[in-house]
């Protein structure tokens, strides 16, 4: 009888298991954010939103070594990607809804 | 209120010469520790904060200035800031007229009536993750630390413009209130009034779900390239928050209480009756 429990306490392991991975279906976009000098840089707004459209899904501020991470939960096939910084010119990156890294590399605004 | 500008005098002029003696004894030890930290101050704005009084019904306002830097800013009360300039030509003028440097006894007509501010600065250090805030209870001078990461924003899909400004809506819950803030993508600083920030963009409109405390952004523009920032806590004693809170709630409750059992001064009124308790009501409630 013992010999019997094992395979099914195994089984409702299983089940459990791959139902948390099923809810858990996560994408998490992670990065590093440099200047030109391929200095890190801090405070810079990552932002994930629609295709089309500026309204924010998820966001992440990256820290002083220049690390960003934004974990969100999408239907959407493709994101929309932007790294904005005060006095850097905004950059964008079209980018499929799957986890990856994206890093940038942020030029300085011409000062006016 | 009005009452308590004299009490800057009071303990100032009977411990005039006591300061001096201080002062000279310990510059070249506060230049070794030294306490300051500068920044380039490159944008300012500022927030009409407004504090509906459900026991009055009436709205107090205040204004509060943010400068902001490349890895630090401040925010101060414009109000309080020019409280002390005009205080200082008025302090100046008062001593003229008692002279000696002994008189205890101010005449309170000496001074001009004038609208309160907010006491308390707010420094933020973003390279270190920090906030350092400094207040003031009476004429005791404070500071403390606090972290950065206060806010857990949940960012929603309603838009509103604010001052011309496409802002989206994030709420969280900080210290015994619930907030709803209007953010902008447009403004990359993550930055608002006090110690809010933490969004990918500017706050615009910032209120609680009560709406008795709202924060309104009323203009936004770039510093003159000499102004600086200077977060320096010389003169001010270290405290925690708790304390600080504990100090600011009896002073409000009982303030002639607080203010003769503190030993520095001593109040008489001759007149009126400003100094009833109030409800102490801040922000953060815990």
């Amino acid at each position: 009888m013992k010999a019997m429990l094992l395979p099914k306490k195994f089984f409702f392991f299983a089940f459990f298991l791959s139902l948390t991975f099923y809810v858990h279906s996560q994408t998490v976009i992670s990065g590093k954010i440099n200047n030109d000098n391929k200095e890190p840089l801090s405070s810079v707004n990552i932002t994930v939103s629609k295709k089309n459209s500026s309204l924010i899904l998820a966001y992440s501020i990256s820290d002083k070594n220049g690390y960003y991470k934004i974990s969100l939960q999408t239907k959407e096939d493709s994101l929309l990607l932007s790294a904005s910084a005060l006095n850097y010119e905004r950059e964008e990156k079209l980018i499929p809804a799957i986890s990856s890294e994206y890093n940038f590399t942020l030029s300085p605004k011409p000062t006016s | 209120m009005k009452t308590l500008y004299p009490l800057v005098i009071i303990k100032y002029k009977s411990s005039y010469m006591l300061k001096k003696i201080f002062l000279v004894f310990f510059i070249p030890f506060i230049q070794n520790v030294s306490a300051q930290k500068q920044d380039t101050c490159l944008y300012r704005f500022s927030y009409l904060f407004e504090k509906y009084d459900s026991l009055t019904h009436k709205t107090g306002k205040d204004s509060f200035v943010v400068e902001s830097g490349y890895h630090s800013s401040v925010c101060y009360s414009s109000i309080t800031r020019n409280n002390d300039t005009i205080l200082a030509v008025y302090n100046k003028k008062v001593m003229e007229m008692y002279g000696d440097g002994k008189t205890k006894y101010i005449n309170l007509t000496d001074y001009p009536v004038m609208a309160q501010g907010s006491t308390q600065k707010v420094y933020k250090e973003m390279d270190k993750n920090e906030i350092v805030v400094t207040d003031k209870v009476v004429t005791d001078k404070f500071f403390y630390h606090d972290s950065m990461e206060l806010f857990t924003w949940q960012i929603a899909a309603d838009t509103q413009t604010v001052e011309g400004y496409s802002c989206q809506k994030a709420e969280s819950h900080f210290r015994g209130r619930d907030y709803t803030a209007w953010f902008t993508y447009q403004i990359p600083i993550s930055n608002g009034p006090l110690k809010f920030g933490g969004l990918p963009g500017l706050i615009c409109k910032l209120y609680d779900n009560t709406k008795r405390f709202t924060f309104s952004l009323i203009s936004f523009e770039k510093a003159n390239v000499k102004d600086l920032i200077v977060i320096d806590t010389t003169g001010f004693q270290k405290t925690t928050r708790k304390k600080l809170y504990m100090m600011r709630k009896a002073f409000f409750e009982n303030p002639m209480g607080y203010i003769n059992s503190q030993g520095n001064v001593n109040i008489t009124l001759t007149s009126g009756n400003n100094t009833s308790a109030r409800k102490y009501d801040p922000l953060e409630l815990e």
